[in-house]
């Protein structure tokens, strides 16, 4: 396994490394896009994310990785009917999904190789499973083939994975964050998928020369002695990981007053976001943040700093409006919260 | 010219074609020494000697020669996937090694980079990116390593260009069509020079100097990637190293501008400050009591050489080599195309790979996939079968069904939106006629339909519904008459709705404006500048969010400011009439369409 670049050495870019975190903090916010120019370093935070993400318990051997903890409708059939369960740490798993993958390997088939020795018609569980609790990546979102979105559409929103095929009739749990990136002008996501991710980021590259000088120092230093490099940020990293994982703990206590509700829904409803999903996950999405922060409550700082990240690309197409969509929301911010 | 540079007479064709293949042999020892670590190089050339002669030089600097890898390897044979007879063998899905995996660590000739497609070009992107493929395909989850360095020969003419995605992970890049066979001659590097640089290439660092004056000069060029700038840091380190002298050094400098920034430069270098006549270097004088605001002078003075220098360097045709670009890819976003979008059909088309389908819905079956999906579960189900059938039968399974995909162009229709106002009729109006006879005659060889508006007075009117016919798109254009008021509101608002029902019919419209933009009269008829122009541009808003591609030929005498104005609104391709014959305009039309 080769080393990855360390997470908390990333230079700038600091919009994408605050939502990857407020995504890591509480899953159900539902995803991070992140689109950008190339040469960003869109992957490279993405890749970093994993090694810093804190561990979970999970069943032992289960191949969902479901939580010993959670309420028997949860878990996955085996673990529904095994008596106790045996847990373990695992790390919280963030599963690549490649271009060019197939279906089977995606959403799982039958097992060739017990079909064949043993006439056991066994499943052998995909991405999916693997990706149940954790992070599934998909580089190049936009390019994905149309079937597999189809496919990710549907567990996205349910998340159970129903695999009809060869015979085989499995269902598991499939609750994973979806982080994908991509670069627009190589081609447009649908609409149906954008939906689907929680918070949406605009990279761009820094530009002023020291930030950039600072980049390829340190990229170079890496390259030079990649282990070397990660145990200088070994205590970073820690610090990093130990926010994250406290702020998991406390984010469901967080309490949102009332106001920062009624302004989340006044934004929503000036900007004629579809739907509550805006409103939620804007709520949500302050909330983990204050936790990252350590606080009891969540504020309309908070409520502020999520917000173009939560709605930007919730924006239904005005034909006569040319301004762009970031225009919008920073307008409706300054209205709305002013 | 200021730019007095180190390089004797870059003029002469001999000399430059020289200077030009030195860089070459050099990029083919950098690309040796770098390998995965530059990602590749493009090589934009036509087969030739010369071309020949260069990878042969790159095959006596690397340890393997290279493998030659068509465009259109598909995705299976790139990732690879499960090998049939082996899996069948052993019962078990068994990997076969894709390309990209093959060639791990070794040099891959991508040839005919300019048509690989994109579907394919992300998975060499990721090999590029990661040093690794991951795949995920036929049952099988495995990662090899992919260290790739990419030769991507480019035989594109004009308008063909290796996707960006790949270009950008490319570290390098040289033309070698302007060389001539007469400077290509013995190399001035060996394979132990290779070697040599390869073993001190850890130990070798730049300086933060170096590496701020790198970013300036990138930044200078408007390249923002840092990707970029990652692979400039590097091509510095070995160039230093071959060449034996300083990274700072300018001639090395110039070089490594040539070889990395230049190819993706999107801009001229601006000066930062009016670049004045070289004076005389006077700073002994008073460096004594300022010497901090004169270390400062002296980075500015540095860094405005530096750009200078980059000036220098480029070609004097660079800024059209620019503009050529820059107008490709706004082609890209808005051309108008005689070349309808692709829609999927199941049954015609260029066949563009299988998927999981259903025998009923009038696909066709791919037998050979099907069968492929069948073949790992013969022994299973022969095993399961219990009905006592002959055993010997294939067991194939409605879910190994695969069929066949295609893809299909579109028609095409062109609509010509023409305004036969009194101010356009005065001026232009044969001139443009004549222009649109031509057009209609290369629309006609493409197959396009054409659809003709003519607006004038204080309505626009479809003169002739999409239609193949030539003739009598023809005979109603010669009838046309002129004069009046130019109700452009309505022109775009009937451009529009014909645009949007010739797409309901499932072709892809596209249009073509010839205007001089002078809109006097409001969508309701009423006769004001300011209304008419007003309600012009909201209407072209309209038309521009359809995304549909135009044109917008300004008929003015001169190219006039609301003619523009209005071709921004409509997000078109903005062209104007030069005072040339309709043969020419044709012509610059013709380029866009044929994008």
């Amino acid at each position: 396994m080769t080393v990855a670049y360390p997470f908390t050495a990333i230079v700038g870019q600091d919009d994408m490394k605050l939502a990857l975190s407020i995504a890591a903090v509480d899953p159900s916010i539902g995803g991070v896009l992140v689109f950008g120019e190339r040469g960003t370093g869109k992957s490279t935070t993405i890749r970093a994310l994993a090694q810093l993400l804190p561990k979970i318990e999970a069943v032992k051997d289960c191949p969902y990785n479901c939580n010993p903890e959670a309420p028997k409708q949860a878990l996955c059939s085996r673990c529904q009917s095994a008596g106790a369960l045996k847990a373990r740490k695992i790390a919280i798993p963030v599963v690549d999904l490649p271009l060019g993958a197939t279906e089977d390997r995606v959403l799982g088939a039958l097992d060739i190789e017990k079909a064949i020795h043993n006439g056991e018609k066994a499943f052998q569980p995909g991405l999916l499973a693997a990706a149940n609790r954790g992070f599934l990546y998909i580089d190049e979102v936009n390019l994905l083939e149309d079937h597999i979105v189809d496919a990710l559409l549907d567990v996205a929103a349910s998340g159970v994975n129903v695999v009809e095929r060869e015979g085989l009739s499995v269902r598991h749990p499939a609750r994973f964050v979806l982080v994908g990136s991509g670069n627009p002008e190589e081609g447009e996501l649908r609409p149906q998928l954008l939906d689907r991710f929680g918070l949406s980021l605009d990279v761009r590259t820094p530009r002023d020369i020291p930030t950039r000088v600072e980049i390829i120092k340190l990229r170079d230093a890496f390259d030079h002695d990649p282990e070397g490099f990660s145990k200088r940020f070994a205590r970073k990293e820690g610090a990093l990981r130990r926010k994250i994982d406290a702020a998991r703990d406390i984010v469901e206590g967080i309490d949102v007053p009332s106001e920062v509700l009624e302004k989340a829904a006044e934004l929503c409803l000036q900007l004629g976001t579809d739907g509550l999903r805006g409103e939620l996950t804007l709520i949500r999405s302050a909330r983990a943040l204050a936790a990252l922060e350590g606080k009891d409550a969540a504020t309309l700082q908070h409520l502020r700093y999520v917000a173009l990240f939560v709605l930007r690309h919730r924006l239904r197409r005005d034909p006569m409006d040319e301004s762009s969509a970031d225009a919008r929301v920073e307008r409706a911010i300054e209205s709305a919260l002013a | 010219m200021l730019a007095s540079n180190a390089l004797s007479n870059p003029h002469s064709p001999d000399a430059e074609s020289a200077t030009a293949w030195q860089d070459a042999e050099l990029a083919a020892a950098l690309i040796a020494i770098l390998g995965h670590r530059v990602g590749g190089i493009r090589v934009s050339a036509q087969p030739g000697p010369v071309r020949d002669y260069w990878l042969s030089l790159l095959d006596s600097f690397t340890a393997n020669p290279a493998r030659r890898v068509p465009s259109s390897t598909p995705t299976d044979r790139l990732l690879g996937g499960m090998d049939i007879t082996e899996s069948m063998r052993h019962g078990k899905p068994i990997l076969a090694q894709g390309v990209l995996a093959e060639c791990h660590q070794r040099v891959v000739l991508l040839s005919m980079a300019e048509r690989l497609p994109k579907e394919y070009a992300g998975h060499w992107c990721a090999a590029l990116d990661t040093g690794a493929i991951h795949i995920a395909r036929d049952g099988i989850s495995h990662t090899s390593p992919a260290a790739i360095t990419v030769i991507a020969l480019d035989e594109g003419i004009d308008e063909e260009s290796p996707p960006t995605a790949l270009i950008e992970r490319l570290g390098l890049g040289i033309n070698l069509d302007d060389i001539s066979i007469r400077c290509v001659g013995d190399t001035q590097f060996s394979r132990s020079d290779i070697t040599s640089a390869q073993a001190r290439l850890a130990q070798t660092t730049l300086s933060d100097d170096d590496i701020t004056r790198l970013a300036e000069i990138a930044a200078s060029m408007g390249i923002h990637s840092s990707r970029t700038l990652k692979f400039a840091v590097d091509v510095m380190k070995a160039l230093s190293l071959v060449t034996g002298k300083r990274a700072s050094d300018e001639e090395v400098i110039h070089q490594l501008i040539r070889l990395v920034f230049l190819p993706v430069a999107t801009q001229l270098p601006t000066p930062q400050a009016e670049p004045e006549p070289p004076e005389p270097p006077q700073d002994s004088n008073e460096d004594s009591d300022k010497p901090e605001e004169q270390a400062q002078q002296n980075t500015e003075q540095d860094h405005e050489d530096l750009v200078q220098a980059a000036m220098a360097e480029l070609p004097e045709d660079l800024l059209a080599i620019l503009l050529k670009r820059a107008s490709k890819s706004r082609l890209r976003q808005s051309k108008a195309g005689n070349a309808g979008e692709f829609s999927q059909d199941k049954q015609r088309g260029r066949p563009v790979g299988v998927r999981r389908g259903d025998v009923k819905r009038g696909h066709r079956i791919d037998i050979p996939a099907t069968l492929r999906c069948a073949a790992p579960f013969q022994s299973a189900r022969a095993s399961w079968d219990t009905s006592e059938k002959l055993k010997t039968s294939l067991y194939i399974e409605p879910s190994d069904i695969r069929v066949k995909r295609f893809e299909q162009r579109k028609s095409s229709v062109m609509i010509f939106a023409v305004d036969a106002s009194g101010s356009s009729a005065h001026q232009r109006m044969s001139e443009a006629k004549g222009a649109i006879e031509l057009l209609l005659a290369d629309c006609y060889s493409h197959r396009t339909e054409v659809a003709l508006i003519a607006f004038r007075g204080d309505t626009a009117e479809v003169l002739l519904p999409p239609t193949r016919s030539l003739v009598r798109a023809k005979r109603t254009l010669a009838q046309l008459p002129g004069g009046g008021g130019t109700p452009m509101a309505a022109a775009l608002q009937a451009t529009h709705d014909l645009a949007l029902s010739v797409s309901a019919t499932g072709a892809t419209p596209s249009y073509v404006l010839l205007t001089d933009g002078a809109a006097n009269v409001a969508r309701d008829g009423t006769k004001s500048r300011s209304a008419g122009t007003e309600d012009a541009l909201s209407a072209a808003k309209l038309l521009a969010n359809t995304q549909i591609k135009g044109v917008l030929v300004d008929t003015a005498v001169r190219p006039s400011a609301r003619a523009r104005e209005l071709s921004s609104a409509l997000d078109a391709t903005y062209l104007p009439l030069p005072n040339a014959s309709a043969h020419s305009l044709n012509t610059s039309i013709r380029t866009l369409s044929v994008a």
